[in-house]
């Protein structure tokens, strides 16, 4: 179709034809006006163009696949009417570093404010920026336009979906050795340390009986031993593009909800665990997941994939020779970490979207899995 | 500050600039549309309103004026006006339903055509009146003769016949401009300010007025907000208010500017104008003469002196050579600074006059063969064939003897135009060879033509008094057409030509008149083709008399001049002579190369009886061409008698034409030809809509495909009266599953299942899956043909085409 731009070409040609063959003054100075027009609708857009502001919004938080609402709020503050804002749209999911750009395009009276509405949808998990990239300010016949300085950010995390993923006795083991904390909200089976005292119920263990409480109240007392919380579990989300490769989207997707999936499991089963990610330029940033909560307030930094993963330059080498942790999972893309050899406590979990090679058995230490097989793969994770 | 232009707007090479990112299909950014359209604020309806006003008025106006309608333009514009109104101010209400909404179209519809019953044979006559106007004009414009249908009322009455039948499409076409402005259409408009811009060059269009600077004006609005309507949700009429302020403020300062500046009109009319006739110019070259340098003139006596080629002009091939002249540009009216073509309107209102003429085979271009013909010296036994091959002359014209008899070219001589003064010369770039039948030298002569008729005059034969009539008729026209004269140049020829005559009721006797012309001539002027050219400041008399000097273009202007001051009818003629230097040694059938040195000017005359006579006074001219000054044909000089009275007034229009049981059927023919129309578009969208529809399910991405059934089946089923689901098929399941049963709950249930997994799985949908889909969209529209009443089904079928 033909670019409207070419409107005025045309335009002008039959004016000047009309004015040379016709006999109109008024179209005759029309015509010679023209320039003037130009020119003050010009000035116009630009004086209009130094008092916008602009601003964005969205949910913090949002589903995957489905469309979360934004908007751009635009204010013109000029007694100038702006025919028409061009704003440059950037959507980018920084953890599988997918991008669509759009225009948006308002027109402001004078002394006005504009609000559109927008849908953001990703069918990927992650850190979704959206972030007005050029905004221009255009004249009224769409020739000239004038930048804007004004700009607008927001951020949404889009969660990953989990799903279900069983954990083998290995990891229960981990809740029998001491702390110094003990989970205030869970029992456990730490007899030194006194959970809860309550009424006998069928099925509690004899030798649980408080005897002196029993005789006391004249009923069956029975004392529940403490869980003691153990931070000794690191779970390392490095979701980064690794330097020379480019996985498909598809596979950070995959790794994201095969982390979360897993720190969920290990919730389900009252593990305290720290979760651990890394920020690019700065130091790795960690954080305790006692709860759902604490993980869902981690997962805007553990998706954000910042930067690109070098060989051999990662933070994540000291972690792996950390010895408060005596398990550490490490979930990465492309090509897995390395952590030092004869270390029996690191499992790397790494997607890739490459065929599966004879260099693809699972092993203690590393397992590999596939963006459109993984719940079949991790569903029986053996750790 | 920096400014950017458009794409197409040249620039250097790019530095080290980033391939753009293609966007990605998992991520995804939508200007999400208000749900239900918002009630337009006063300045939005007040913007489009006014935009909408600009165009009808610029519309209307442009067309009642460009066809001279007599049409009372106030009415309509007030019922324009109440129309554009009431749509922007009126119908987006929340209290105007659809319903009413089409009741209201169909209320004005049907109150047209009940006014136009009502008023029958009054809008009968507008519709007469109104294709008689638009006739006229192209008429005019290409001269032809066109019928004119028969108008059953006064001409008193032509006002509101005309307004009765032109209301409803005033109605029609301020609709039209709502619907434009509402909807951001810029090609309509567009395509009329083209059509203006195209029909300007050819002078059919009038552009004197406001109404094509009102077009303008509403045209650059509306592709300004088309424009801005790019890129989201589409701009209001909130922003034209505003805009329209601005750039109001601009042109009436730039305006005031101008004023200030002095006498603006003046200085833009002339600038434009030398501009059109330089553009004119370069046009006419290019077409006529494949080169920038032009030939003759053509009347324009601004051009000093002769510029021509030393090419050959003329390729003639005769049967019997004798030395001619060849008349090409004819230039009938003088403008002040040179000759021009009759007033088209003015030649349109003779168009009764030459249809007689033509139909009686009465054609000016071979008068003189008509009038041999009818002294009885000619037959076409006698016919001297002649062939013109034009090398490199302008091909605007057909080089034509004056002792023509008849033309063999087809085209060149068409009973249905109204070109009396020359010979035709059709194609874009005109006729380059044509043959003629000549009358034989002695007839040529123009001595012995004027001897013989008026041997016969008196005493005419049957053929005579036949051939004698029609030229009573077309002696009018001359006598009406080319005998005016210019005050300032009556006065300048006063002195030396003495009494003037006075035309239609005395004039000098030929004789007299060309012998005092020759020698006033002769005796103040010397001929140069060096000579200045005349800019139209004065009296052309004064100025060549005051330079003593003139080139042929002048000398034939002045004695054009002068036989009209005489009272004489006479015109203004460009050709090429062939003389008997040209003619030594040429045997018949040999070719004659005519040079463009021969090529001339001279004024001809209107010698009553007779017809077009040369008269060329520069001197040695007439020598060369051997036609001399004619004999004395009546005793002493002085004034001749009175040319003999008409036989009859001007002829009235034409009644031969049977035009009004055609205009009674055009006229009921009329709103069925609209309903055929409204019936093929109305065919036309539903076979779009579906194939539209269908193409979308074929795609080659089967996920996509299934998304696109989706989608239609989110807009079929509401249709269906099922409850809106707020884009969300899974919440038509259970409603289906209540209105047609479990089964086809279970079916839109497996729909929606398929469009999850082709919308939100990484996975492709298989081959199966696919005919799965269309399976079900296949059963459930076998379902609605079933299930639903007749008048659903037609709803569904032929007003929303959703199946």
């Amino acid at each position: 179709m033909i670019s409207p731009l070419w409107l005025w070409p045309i335009w002008l040609a039959s004016i000047l034809l009309l004015c040379l063959f016709g006999g109109s003054t008024a179209l005759r100075a029309l015509l010679v006006l023209l320039p003037l027009l130009l020119a003050a609708s010009a000035a116009v857009s630009c004086l209009a163009s130094r008092r916008i502001s602009l601003r964005l919004s969205s949910r913090e938080l949002a589903p995957k696949r489905r469309g979360v609402s934004a908007e751009l709020s635009v204010k013109n503050d000029s007694p100038f009417p702006l025919m028409q804002l061009r704003c440059h749209m950037t959507l980018e999911n920084r953890l599988t570093g997918e991008q669509f750009t759009r225009l948006v395009a308002v027109s402001l009276p004078p002394f006005s404010s504009r609000q559109v509405s927008l849908s953001i949808g990703s069918r990927h998990c992650g850190q979704i920026l959206l972030s007005t990239g050029r905004v221009r300010a255009a004249d009224f016949f769409g020739l000239i336009s004038f930048p804007v300085a004004a700009k607008g950010r927001a951020i949404t995390t889009v969660l990953p979906n989990t799903f279900p993923l069983r954990l083998l006795t290995g990891f229960l083991n981990l809740s029998l050795e001491e702390s110094e904390e003990y989970d205030p909200a869970r029992a456990g089976e730490d007899v030194s340390e006194v959970h809860q005292i309550r009424e006998y119920r069928e099925g509690d263990a004899l030798r649980q009986i408080h005897w002196k409480l029993t005789t006391k109240y004249d009923n069956l007392m029975i004392r529940e031993p403490g869980r003691p919380i153990k931070r000794s579990l690191l779970l390392l989300f490095d979701l980064r593009r690794p330097a020379g490769s480019s996985p498909h989207p598809a596979c950070f997707d995959a790794a994201a909800e095969a982390a979360v999936s897993l720190s969920q499991a290990l919730l389900d089963e009252g593990i305290v665990h720290t979760v651990a990610w890394e920020t690019g330029d700065g130091p790795i940033e960690r954080r305790t997941v006692q709860n759902i909560d604490d993980l869902t307030m981690s997962l805007p930094g553990a998706l954000s994939g910042h930067g690109e993963r070098i060989p051999g330059t990662e933070q994540a080498g000291e972690l792996f020779l950390a010895p408060e942790y005596s398990r550490i999972f490490a979930v990465c893309v492309g090509r897995p970490l390395s952590p030092p050899p004869g270390d029996r406590r690191t499992t790397v979990l790494c997607c890739t979207d490459r065929p599966k090679g004879e260099d693809d058995t699972p092993s203690d230490t590393l397992i590999w899995f596939h963006p459109k097989t993984y719940p079949d793969e991790l569903g029986n994770l053996i750790v | 500050m920096k400014l950017s232009f458009p794409a197409w707007f040249p620039r250097g090479p790019r530095g080290n600039s980033q391939p753009k990112p293609q966007n990605s299909r998992s991520i995804q950014l939508k200007v999400v549309p208000p749900k239900s359209a918002p009630v337009p604020g006063l300045p939005d309806a007040a913007g489009c309103a006014l935009l909408s006003v600009l165009l009808f008025l610029g519309c209307g106006g442009s067309f009642l004026r460009l066809f001279a309608l007599p049409a009372a333009g106030a009415l309509m514009a007030a019922v324009g006006l109440a129309a554009i109104a009431a749509f922007h101010f009126v119908l987006p209400l929340p209290q105007i339903t659809k319903k009413m909404k089409y009741a209201a179209a169909g209320g004005l519809g049907a109150g047209s055509v009940l006014l136009w019953a009502f008023t029958a044979e009054r809008s009968r006559n507008g519709l007469v009146i109104a294709v008689n106007q638009i006739q006229q004009l192209f008429a005019a414009e290409f001269s032809r003769i066109e019928p004119r249908y028969i108008v059953t009322v006064e001409p008193e009455e032509f006002l509101v016949c005309t307004t009765l039948f032109l209301i409803p499409f005033a109605l029609l076409l301020s609709l039209f401009c709502c619907v434009m402005v509402r909807r951001a259409l810029w090609q309509p408009a567009a395509l009329l300010l083209v059509l203006a811009a195209v029909l300007g060059p050819l002078e059919v269009i009038d552009t004197g007025g406001v109404w094509t600077l009102l077009l303008c004006l509403a045209s650059m609005l509306l592709v300004c907000r088309a424009l801005s309507a790019r890129g989201g949700a589409p701009d209001r009429g909130v922003i034209l208010l505003p805009a329209a302020g601005v750039m109001a403020f601009a042109l009436l300062a730039g305006s005031l500017l101008l004023v200030s500046l002095g006498s603006p009109q003046e200085k833009l009319d002339g600038f434009f104008s030398r501009g059109g006739g330089a553009v004119r110019s370069v046009i006419h070259s290019l077409r006529y003469e494949g080169e920038m340098l032009p030939g003759l003139p053509e009347g324009d006596l601004s051009r000093p002196g002769d510029r021509l080629s030393m090419k050959d002009a003329l390729e003639i091939t005769f049967e019997a050579p004798y030395p001619m002249h060849l008349r090409g540009y004819v230039g009938q009216r003088f403008t002040g600074s040179g000759w021009e073509a009759l007033d088209r309107n003015a030649v349109a209102g003779y168009n009764s006059l030459f249809y007689r003429l033509h139909q009686n085979g009465f054609y000016p271009q071979t008068q003189l063969g008509s009038l041999a013909e009818a002294l009885g010296y000619y037959d076409e036994g006698r016919a001297n064939r002649m062939t013109v091959k034009n090398i490199s002359a302008c091909r605007s014209a057909v080089y034509a003897p004056y002792g023509l008899a008849d033309v063999k070219t087809g085209g060149l001589l068409d009973a249905d135009r109204t070109t009396e003064a020359l010979l035709r010369s059709p194609g874009w770039s005109g006729q380059a060879e044509y043959e003629f039948s000549i009358l034989p030298e002695d007839f040529s002569k123009a001595d012995a033509v004027v001897s013989l008729f008026d041997q016969q005059k008196d005493a005419p034969s049957a053929a005579l008094s036949k051939y004698l009539t029609e030229e009573a008729r077309y002696r009018h026209f001359v006598y009406e057409n080319y005998t005016g004269l210019p005050d300032i140049e009556r006065e300048q020829l006063a002195p030396d030509l003495g009494e003037a005559g006075v035309p239609g009721q005395t004039h000098r006797g030929y004789t007299d008149a060309k012998s005092t012309i020759f020698s006033v001539l002769n005796s103040k002027l010397g001929f140069s083709t060096r000579a200045k050219g005349f800019d139209g400041e004065g009296s052309l008399i004064q100025t060549l008399y005051e330079r003593q000097s003139a080139n042929a273009a002048q000398y034939a202007s002045a004695a054009v001049l002068m036989l009209r001051y005489c009272g004489i009818p006479a015109r203004y003629v460009e050709g090429y002579l062939v003389t008997s230097v040209d003619l030594e040694g040429v045997e018949p059938g040999d070719v004659v190369y005519v040079p463009s040195g021969n090529a001339s000017a001279w004024a001809e005359y209107y010698h009553d009886g007779v017809g077009w006579l040369p008269f060329d006074v520069i001197p040695g001219y007439q020598q060369a061409v051997s036609s001399g000054i004619p004999p004395e044909a009546s005793a002493g000089g002085g004034q001749d008698e009175p040319p003999p009275p008409d036989e009859e007034d001007p002829p009235a229009d034409p009644p031969a034409e049977q035009a009004n049981p055609l205009a009674a059927v055009l006229f009921w023919l009329l709103p069925l030809w609209v309903l055929l129309l409204a019936l093929f578009l109305w065919l036309a969208r539903r076979y779009w809509l579906i194939s539209r529809r269908e193409r979308s399910f074929a795609v080659e991405d089967p996920n996509q495909a299934v998304c696109n059934m989706t989608a239609f089946l989110l807009k079929l089923l509401p249709a269906v009266g099922l409850p809106d689901p707020a884009g969300s098929i899974r919440k038509l399941t259970a409603p289906a599953g209540e209105k047609w049963g479990a089964q086809w709950g279970d079916s839109l249930g497996r729909m929606t299942e398929l469009f999850e997994k082709a919308a939100f799985s990484p996975h492709w949908l298989t081959g199966e899956e696919r005919t799965e889909a269309e399976a079900l969209v296949d059963d459930l529209l076998d379902q609605i043909d079933r299930t639903e009443s007749k008048k659903n089904r037609f709803v569904l079928r032929w007003v929303k085409c959703l199946y």
